[in-house]
């Protein structure tokens, strides 16, 4: 599997992101900056990282959504290429219109940065195929701005389609949903799919939770799994 | 070509929302300032364009609005344009 991480300027996980595939050796990995037209070598998987892409101004993932990069993103992502947003990177996907909602400030108004817990509510996609359906991961999340909205309406569409993919929910219960959401989240949601099931986008970092030694545990790593096994039984391994 | 100024208010939509309006609301309703109904937080952009006329500059205003200043999933916005100089 070859991957393209998008930098903005402002990115600060794009690193992380890199590392954490270098680590899972899931093939190589391109950086790509976002003022680049096109990606140096055709990507199996596009990722757009956390942080605070052009100082999260105007709105956050607004003016990023825009970048030059993003043609090339959205190229990908309708000839069926698998894309994934971390964060800022799902911020950017939702502005950019390739992921129905937009993330507003948490409801706290407060920046949260801390080890969440969230239910696999699909395990069906490129993304999560390697997860048990309705397995409790735990990824760390750290935002301000990832309170996810959708008209009423929209949402009821979403989840009877099983595009919700993560909804923040309680360790111990197994429960999900806006009960357990740190930042006001409605219905939970954490991660959606799009309807064509290659374009993920997610508020918890994975990435955080990966390499071995950090204090976030190793829950991401089925992330990368996931994908390694949606293009290993593609490429008939 | 004359140049143009547009003064946009940009404001959460009805029904989204606002947490930093309710939190504004709050504190002044603590501080006692009884009259306050409902406070909405928005923002306010200044635009200068260069156009033909009027209704060239409202135009332009509009379509870069709807391009990018507002996401008009969870904002609504208005704006008055006023020839410059």
């Amino acid at each position: 599997m070859r991957s393209a991480v998008v930098v903005f300027p402002g990115s600060n996980c794009d690193r992380d992101v890199e590392k954490a595939l270098l680590y899972m050796e899931t093939g190589p990995v391109d950086m790509v900056w976002h003022d680049d037209a096109a990606f140096p070598h055709r990507p199996d998987l596009v990722v757009l990282p956390g942080g605070f892409a052009y100082g999260d101004y105007l709105r956050s993932g607004a003016l990023a959504a825009k970048s030059r990069i993003m043609g090339a993103v959205r190229a990908h992502a309708e000839e069926g290429g698998l894309v994934l947003g971390i964060c800022n990177g799902f911020q950017i996907l939702a502005e950019a219109g390739l992921l129905p909602g937009a993330l507003l400030p948490n409801a706290s108004l407060r920046f949260i940065c801390r080890p969440t817990y969230l239910r696999v509510e699909n395990n069906d996609t490129p993304f999560t195929c390697s997860f048990a359906d309705s397995e409790i991961v735990q990824f760390p999340i750290a935002h301000h701005e990832g309170l996810y909205y959708l008209p009423d309406d929209e949402l009821d569409r979403l989840e009877r389609n099983g595009r919700v993919v993560f909804r923040y929910a309680d360790r111990e219960s197994g429960d999900a949903g806006e009960a357990y959401s740190p930042n006001g989240s409605l219905r939970g949601i954490a991660g959606i799919i799009n309807e064509r099931g290659n374009v993920l986008g997610l508020m918890p970092h994975p990435e955080r939770a990966t390499v071995q030694g950090l204090i976030w545990g190793m829950d991401g790593k089925g992330v990368w799994r996931s994908l390694e096994e949606h293009f290993g039984a593609w490429e008939g391994k | 070509m004359k140049t143009y100024r547009a003064d946009i208010t940009i404001l959460p939509k009805d029904g989204v929302l606002d947490i930093q309006g309710k939190a504004v609301e709050k504190t002044l309703s603590a501080h006692g300032y009884d009259a306050v109904l409902e406070v909405r937080v928005g923002k306010f952009i200044r635009v200068t364009v260069e156009a033909a006329d009027h209704a060239d500059a409202d135009l332009k205003v509009r379509t870069i609005a709807d391009d990018l200043l507002v996401n008009d999933l969870v904002e609504s916005y208005a704006f008055a344009v006023e020839e410059a100089q």
